[in-house]
């Protein structure tokens, strides 16, 4: 079967074919006929020939994966070409959100709404494991609206702010 | 001896000290916020007592609470670890009035040295050489204006009750400073409980080598070496050596004479360490006092063979130091990493969540300290440390040698971490030649930047094909959503292969 994957932003073709514990791939001109056994959960241990290589692979953000082979870290996305959508290209066009980054607090909002900002100004400071980050305007204009207030707790991908 | 001890911190310290404790047969007692009711400090421990919501200035901040807490338990002395109340005069004199027997400096000495403004005024005064700047704090911008002009610029701002990295800004030039002093002390306000700030001439490009030393209550104080801390992102230490790399015998014994005579003049007691900034030339310059156990302690114990915290115990119990400066042996060389739960390749932004795998490294010559384990979710309301790695051996390659197998074999699934971070640092030249000053990661990280290089470096293309017939046969099997090229037969019997492995 065929599938289109994303590793490190990079799109790969791939025919992949499993059963019994062997797994047969072409990527591009590399052909791979490995066994696999899965050990533990998320741990998936190949031998190409007598060579071994063991991944480590975790949900990261929805629908993007981790994988850790020895030292080294790949992030991958398995694209569903049924449902495929358009990249959304984020530019500085329009109305934007200003998103948390990650959970936190939020210390101090900055600037309200009408506010001019310039681009790269900080809008609303969130706290987060001692640190205070400046969440910081993607595009110089003014502040259409704040939808949180000082102290309130937010979550990662929350959105803080609007500017036009 | 004490029976029972209270530990007034949580994370991997009150990790570490409960397992001095066990060891030295007395009974660890641990307090907990809400945030930390399954926290690995709290399982650990003989009793747990809950001193109030998640946040800290509502309970590990709070002296009251702490006190509370011992008395009920029985506690006979109180450990604070690192952070929190551990520097706070305050705090040590209420220790004392509680009839409880604190596990660190004299009140007196810590007022004299835990603010960095009168201790810059102490080792002055003990003809120590000081950095240049202020000797008290800043009132107000203007002020700090006047001042900043008059050290001039590059200048560091720095809360007077600071450490960590906290409450810490460069300033290079005028127009940048109302906003720092303003995030500076709002910082230090929320970490230390005091927003007071000075300033500091910005020495450009030293390394930062500090000097462990212990006394007892009979006079008596022994170093042992030096630490090498230049390694710092944001001014907040990353890795840590022992010994440096530039630090021989004989400079090693003009520091820790220097520390020793500014720890004596203070009427130091217990564990404490001094901050030196050296210069290319080798010249030191007094930086700070911390009174209290470091975070980096373990690449001391590693080296010297000592029990810092056992030793701590001892002092406080009011026994003479069981060795003598001449008993101090420098012997190998330790590393340590600080694994923060901080997401390396995207800006180093706060990851707290849920671990939700945790392999940990094994084998000769590792030490790994932490608080977490696997299912713990990492709190968003503290220090984002959550463990330290190090390891020791025989000498400072083959240590960092170690060090890349250790990393490699290390593994933490759900949140992001600074161990890409430091795989890539171990494997740079400069490191590897010790030749680096503190500015060193930052150059290290904008030029890897620039490069656009992944922070794993050059992949081959055999892993990333790998990684992706993985990424296929994961989501084949979390999603367990019946897939029309795959028999569910075939699915089910390699899952069968797989349990079959696990039982062998």
């Amino acid at each position: 079967m065929k599938y289109e994957v994303e590793v490190q932003g990079r799109e790969v073709s791939i025919e992949l074919e499993e059963r019994n514990g062997r797994v047969q791939a072409r990527i591009g001109s590399r052909d791979y006929d490995l066994e696999v056994v899965s050990p533990e959960e998320g741990v998936y241990t190949f031998l190409a020939g007598d060579r071994v290589y063991e991944a480590n692979v975790w949900a990261s953000e929805p629908d993007s994966l981790r994988v850790k082979i020895g030292g080294h870290l790949f992030s991958t996305k398995i694209i569903d070409r049924k449902h495929r959508r358009p990249t959304i290209e984020h530019g500085t066009e329009g109305r934007q959100n200003l998103i948390a980054p990650m959970p936190g607090k939020v210390v101090r909002v900055l600037l309200g709404p009408g506010d001019e900002v310039r681009t790269g100004q900080g809008v609303v400071v969130v706290e987060a494991m001692k640190m205070q980050n400046e969440i910081k305007s993607p595009k110089s204009g003014h502040i259409v609206e704040v939808r949180v207030i000082e102290g309130a707790t937010v979550n990662a991908n929350q959105v803080l702010a609007v500017v036009e | 001896m004490f029976k029972k001890v209270l530990i007034a911190n949580r994370g991997e310290i009150a990790v570490r000290v409960a397992r001095a404790c066990r060891e030295m047969g007395i009974s660890p007692v641990a307090v907990y916020s809400d945030a930390d009711r399954a926290s690995l400090h709290v399982r650990i421990a003989d009793q747990a007592i809950h001193i109030g919501p998640s946040p800290s200035n509502e309970s590990y901040l709070v002296i009251e609470k702490i006190i509370a807490a011992a008395k009920k338990s029985g506690a006979e002395a109180i450990h604070p670890g690192y952070g929190f109340l551990s520097e706070s005069a305050e705090f040590a004199e209420a220790v004392e009035k509680a009839g409880l027997v604190l596990i660190g400096p004299p009140a007196s000495a810590m007022k004299l040295m835990g603010s960095k403004t009168s201790a810059r005024r102490t080792a002055q005064a003990a003809g120590a050489v000081v950095v240049p700047g202020t000797f008290s704090a800043i009132a107000s911008v203007e002020e700090a204006e006047q001042l900043a002009d008059e050290v001039g610029y590059p200048i560091m701002l720095k809360a007077a009750s600071g450490g960590g990295g906290k409450g810490l800004r460069l300033v290079r030039s005028r127009d940048e400073i109302a906003s720092a002093f303003s995030l500076a002390g709002s910082e230090a306000a929320t970490s230390f409980n005091d927003a007071s700030v000075y300033i500091e001439k910005y020495i450009d490009s030293p390394r930062h080598i500090e000097i462990q030393l212990i006394g007892d209550r009979f006079g008596n104080i022994v170093y042992l070496g030096e630490r090498e801390c230049s390694l710092q992102r944001r001014h907040q230490k990353v890795v840590e050596e022992c010994p440096s790399p530039i630090v021989d015998a004989d400079l090693r014994r003009r520091m820790g004479e220097a520390a020793a005579s500014i720890a004596r003049a203070a009427g130091y007691v217990n564990a404490g360490t001094i901050e030196f900034l050296v210069d290319l030339e080798r010249n030191f310059y007094f930086l700070e006092m911390n009174t209290r156990l470091q975070v980096e302690h373990p690449v001391t114990e590693l080296v010297t063979g000592r029990d810092l915290v056992q030793e701590q115990i001892r002092v406080a119990a009011g026994e003479r130091l069981s060795f003598s400066q001449d008993d101090i042996v420098m012997r190998g060389a330790a590393i340590e990493c600080r694994i923060y739960a901080e997401d390396s390749e995207n800006n180093f932004l706060p990851s707290p969540g849920r671990i939700t795998k945790l392999v940990t490294p094994a084998g000769p010559g590792v030490r790994y300290d932490s608080g977490s384990y696997q299912g713990w979710e990492v709190p968003i309301h503290y220090d984002p440390l959550v463990a330290k790695l190090c390891v020791w051996a025989e000498t400072r390659e083959a240590a960092i040698n170690r060090l890349t197998r250790v990393l490699n074999e290390y593994t933490v699934e759900g949140i992001r971490t600074t161990v890409p971070f430091f795989r890539a640092v171990v494997q740079s030249e400069e490191f590897r030649q010790g030749e680096f000053d503190t500015s060193f990661i930052d150059r290290f990280l904008s030029s890897r930047l620039s490069k656009g290089a992944s922070p794993d470096g050059q992949q081959d293309a055999t892993l990333a094909d790998i990684a992706v017939i993985a990424s296929i046969l994961h989501s084949k099997v979390s999603t367990k959503q019946p897939d029309a090229t795959i028999p569910a037969q075939t699915s089910s019997r390699w899952k069968l292969s797989g349990r079959f492995a696990q039982r062998r």
